[in-house]
């Protein structure tokens, strides 16, 4: 057990294991740090940027950090809220984020994110650039328009150690892919956990949409902040 | 907004729906009786509630639900800017385009020649696309309100939840920027 | 014919490391990346076909449908523009092959693609055609060349008709100094380098002050002093040779004209730090060059400095070419360290440094190649002599490749501290209007106001690349064509590079058509910032950096796109008659056509 440490969220002390991940302490400090890429105990991807914070006055990814002893992190200074709010309205804009036809509309990070962030109208002009659907063998189902190319699927979903999913391409050519020999060997189990990895609604199961009534949907009943595993 | 501090003068609102399909007014509707409190606050103009077309009278507020995809739109939201004070967009399609837009991806022509000359549904017959002086001209694509005009406010949602109209419109009553709590803040 | 997968695995261990290569060996047999290959690849490496393709989709050189038995790659970068005859070669290319760039001829055997700078700034229009460089072109040598080729001249013969050779491109060394000269530069004998104790070439690199010749300016030898404290059980040295910045070509000139220093630099990282093996990371773009440094290293291993119990010191050390595949990014030390591990050239999130956990996990420094051939210098003359050059803060000397508007472009070594107004002149820009310090991603200067600053860290730091642009220049049409530049490279992987700056292109040439406000100028600017604070790498960081510079030091030209407009009502950028032009006219034909 890695010694407790105390550390600072905008002035506060807080105390947490030294090493600890960032996003995770601060929340165990009652201090929600926005993120999309986070996937609660496991490595960080750095990837979204979301959750921009000041680490020892430089701007810095907190997934990325370890807590260390009296390390001082500024969360809250309207310009590191400005800039993760400046990302989340980059996601939004760079694809088709269509909320009102998203099966995973009222448990999507991106779109809870930005409900936390009372985002309204994203700065960026939106791009309305065309993105596919892809249906996989009525099995697993992948909407390009609502992908933030975070890595989570990438990174964790695996079958042993080769990847199912990984991305193409690079710059705002990339997409996710799935490989289909592998897939096609996943269980109905394994699907279920793609989707969950997934923080919006761009993996799929079929016949699952819309399964919730809205008005109970995760975050129609909890914020994102709120619920401290970051998950369901 | 109970009567008692109602202003002096009472407040004009307009509403307008351009590419949208009126939810967003159906869901002002659904304020069940508070409405009567929204008509209390302001005075109603040009709305197609009122089924008023033309301004007669500059007005405070004026509600925009649906983007733009044709001329017609354009004009009548500039004319709204012209004549409102505060313009505030209301609902998905004002915001970013919303379901109309979903043909900005596919492209104007395409979308004319799936529906007019080459539709699955109409083999054999002879297609034509809708082109008469009186009809509206089509944009490239449809625009989000703030693409075309100055607009003030954005009030989310799809449509925006009756209890955020509420919201919005009292701040506005009272002379107050609208910042909706969490809670009220929807894309769906 | 077809590519013999079990030889290839075989050649290469079957090393997932070694997948870049494979792909290489894959792509020079069969014309591009096939899929039996990378099911066979994915197979041999027990990795998914997902895995194999996104390395192979990740880059620019490789591909995955046929791509012409000729691939020709002309360069489009900012110096090729400023040459004045980008266009007409580009034309004649066309002409010659029968295709347009992107596509492949109907017959199949050329492909004409763009690529951003090759290395060649100085020798402008230049192209690549299977991999060997052409210079200096005009429509009629390219005429030439393409009617070659069809008459089935080998490229590489072709090649050496011209000045520029197969394996060589003449450099242009305008200005030798006291630690380059390509007459006379030698470093210590190797017997005199392993005389020395490890500390003490650490002490005597520390003691000349050198610093990252890269542009980034970290420590040499602290760097170093890090990798060697780190415990492990092996370490490595790796040599950046992915000279990929628009405007630079100075590691071209050493890699050409001076590679022993280069591979004795090397050695004496090794044996300071312990490392056990070093790659010399070369960017595709110069891999003409591959051979003659193989070859290079061959003869010192035949001569015993490299290899086992090297000169009896019972150090080991070896040395081998790494080609990359074309990709900017990789250019950032993490990036390389993944594409020497045949992955996506992503860069890594930090901490851990390459100095704590580089390649497969192991200790690494990353050096520049000048930085690395600088190092026999310095132990042949001295610390004191080399920490004379240059000022406190920046000590020794500086190559610096020049191209654009000037009378004298090329190569130039120059101490660290001299001015703008120094520079200007000794390479003949009079009058300049802009000077791109350090590429893209360094500085846009306004000359006529600069010509005091300093070209050091302690005021204007300096990668290599410096770019003249006269007064005749469209300064923020290249400025545009930056930031396109980074906008490809970006590896995709975090938000701010890979979408933020799509908004920036957006909004600078919503501008440049007149349909901005004055409120965009400060948008421009505080979403520049954005970007560079929340970029997980230096290429993010530094590519609002075009944008930034030109507006501090530019902001007339700026204020002119809008001229005082701000939206009351109505936004400037909305044009209803243009935007109702699309239906006019499919109406129209559609009448045209009887409907």
């Amino acid at each position: 057990m890695a010694d407790e440490v105390t550390f600072f969220i905008d002035g506060r002390p807080c105390t947490a294991a030294a090493g600890d991940n960032l996003v995770e302490a601060a929340a165990d400090n009652g201090v929600y740090i926005p993120t999309l890429c986070h996937y609660k105990g496991h490595k960080p991807l750095g990837t979204c940027r979301v959750c921009m914070v000041r680490v020892d006055g430089r701007e810095a990814a907190a997934c990325t950090f370890g807590v260390r002893d009296g390390m001082r992190v500024d969360v809250d200074a309207p310009e590191l809220a400005d800039a993760r709010k400046a990302l989340i309205e980059l996601l939004f804009v760079e694809r088709n984020h269509f909320c009102p036809a998203c099966e995973k509309s009222g448990r999507c990070d991106l779109q809870a994110v930005a409900y936390h962030m009372h985002l309204t109208v994203p700065r960026f002009p939106y791009r309305y650039v065309p993105f596919t659907v892809e249906n996989f063998a009525g099995k697993l189902l992948i909407d390009h328009n609502r992908c933030i190319l975070c890595g989570r699927c990438e990174e964790f979903v695996r079958r042993g150690d080769s990847k199912v999913f990984a991305m193409k391409q690079r710059s705002s050519e990339a997409r996710i892919t799935v490989d289909l020999a592998l897939l096609a060997e996943m269980s109905a189990n394994e699907i279920a956990h793609a989707v969950h990895v997934c923080p919006v609604g761009a993996i799929l199961a079929p016949g699952q949409g819309f399964d919730t009534p809205i008005g109970r949907r995760k975050y129609d009943t909890h914020r994102i902040g709120e619920i401290t595993d970051g998950r369901d | 907004m109970d009567g008692t501090e109602a202003p002096h003068k009472k407040p004009i609102l307009a509403t307008v729906s351009l590419a949208g399909c009126f939810g967003c007014h159906m869901s002002l509707l659904d304020a069940d009786e508070r409405i009567l409190d929204v008509l209390a606050a302001f005075e109603l103009h040009r709305s197609p509630l009122t089924d008023i077309k033309r301004f007669a009278k500059r007005c405070d507020v004026g509600l925009i639900e649906g983007g733009c995809c044709n001329d017609e739109n354009v004009h009548v939201l500039r004319e709204f800017r012209e004549n409102c004070d505060v313009l505030v967009a209301v609902g998905a399609c004002a915001i970013n385009g919303g379901l109309p837009a979903l043909r900005n991806e596919i492209g104007l022509e395409a979308c004319l020649t799936e529906a007019y000359l080459e539709m699955p549904t109409g083999a054999g017959a002879e297609g034509i696309i809708p082109a008469d002086a009186d009809i509206p001209k089509l944009l490239d694509r449809v625009y989000p309100c703030h693409e075309v005009v100055k607009i003030d406010y954005f009030l989310p949602g799809c449509p925006p939840p009756a209890d955020a109209f509420w919201a919005l419109l009292t701040a506005l009553a009272a002379g107050r920027a609208p910042d909706l709590p969490t809670e009220l803040i929807h894309y769906d | 014919m077809p590519a013999d997968i079990t030889a290839i695995l075989d050649r290469y261990g079957a090393d997932r490391t070694r997948l870049l290569d494979m792909l290489w060996a894959v792509q020079d047999a069969d014309g591009h990346i096939t899929q039996p290959a990378i099911e066979g690849l994915a197979a041999g490496l027990s990795l998914s076909r997902a895995e194999i393709e996104e390395t192979v989709s990740f880059y620019h050189f490789f591909s995955m449908q046929p791509a012409g038995r000729h691939r020709i790659y002309l360069n489009n970068d900012v110096s090729t523009q400023l040459s004045g005859r980008y266009e007409a070669v580009r034309d004649a290319f066309e002409e010659a092959c029968g295709c347009t760039f992107g596509t492949v001829s109907a017959d199949g055997r050329f492909g004409l693609y763009d690529t951003a700078c090759i290395g060649m700034c100085d020798r402008e229009p230049a192209a690549l055609i299977d991999f060997v460089p052409f210079t200096d072109l005009t429509p009629e040598r390219v005429a030439k060349i393409v009617a070659s080729l069809k008459d089935g001249v080998a490229t590489k013969s072709l090649a050496a008709a011209f000045d520029s050779g197969c394996d060589v491109v003449t450099t242009r060394w305008q200005r030798t100094g006291p630690v380059f000269d390509p007459r006379t530069a030698a470093g210590p004998s190797l017997e005199a380098l392993f005389s020395l104790a490890p500390g003490e070439i650490l002490e005597a690199v520390a003691a000349s002050g050198l610093r990252g010749r890269g542009g980034a300016g970290f420590s040499t030898g602290l760097k170093w002093r890090l990798c060697r404290e780190t415990k492990a059980a092996t370490r490595y040295v790796v040599c950046n040779a992915d000279e990929g910045e628009p405007g630079t070509f100075k590691d071209r000139a050493l890699l050409t004209d001076m590679p022993h220093l280069l591979i004795e630099g090397m050695v004496a990282a090794a044996y300071a730090i312990d490392a056990s093996a070093g790659v010399i990371y070369l960017r595709a773009e110069y891999r003409y060059l591959f051979d003659r440094l193989d070859s290079l290293i061959a003869d010192y291993r035949k001569a015993g400095w490299l290899g086992h119990n090297i000169a009896g010191s019972g150090f080991d050390f070896d040395l081998r070419l790494q080609l990359g595949a074309g990709s900017y990014v990789c250019g950032e030390e993490s990036a390389l360290i993944e594409s020497m591990e045949g992955k996506r050239g992503s860069p890594r999130n930090r901490p851990p440094f390459p100095v704590e956990a580089g390649f497969c996990g192991m200790p690494t420094i990353v050096n520049n190649v000048e930085t690395l051939a600088a190092v026999p210098r310095i132990l042949k003359e001295g610390a004191d002599w080399y920490a004379g050059f240059g000022t406190e803060k920046s000590p020794g000397t500086k190559l610096l490749s020049v191209a654009g508007d000037c009378a004298r472009p090329g190569i130039y070594e120059v101490p660290f501290g001299i001015t703008v107004g120094e520079f200007l002149d000794m390479v003949g820009a009079e009058p300049a209007l802009a000077l791109q310090v350090s590429g893209p991603s360094g500085e846009c200067i306004n000359a006529a106001q600069s010509r005091h600053r300093r070209l050091c860290h302690e005021d204007l730091s300096i990668g290599g690349a410096m770019t003249v642009f006269s007064a005749e220049r469209d300064l923020l049409d290249h400025m545009s064509r930056f930031l396109s530049f980074f906008i490809a490279e970006s590896c995709g992987i975090c938000t701010p590079c890979r979408s933020g700056n799509v908004a920036m292109k957006t909004l600078l040439e919503r501008l440049r058509d007149g349909r901005g406000e004055q409120r965009h100028l400060a948008d421009l600017e505080r979403w520049g910032h954005i970007i560079a604070e929340t970029s997980r790498c230096g290429l993010g960081a530094s590519a609002p950096n075009p944008v930034l510079s030109s507006l501090r030091e530019f902001p007339d030209l700026y204020a002119a796109l809008v001229d005082g407009r701000e939206a009351e009502m109505f936004v400037p950028g909305f044009d209803l008659d243009a935007s109702t032009g699309d239906y006019r006219r499919i109406v129209e034909r559609a009448r045209s056509n009887g409907r």
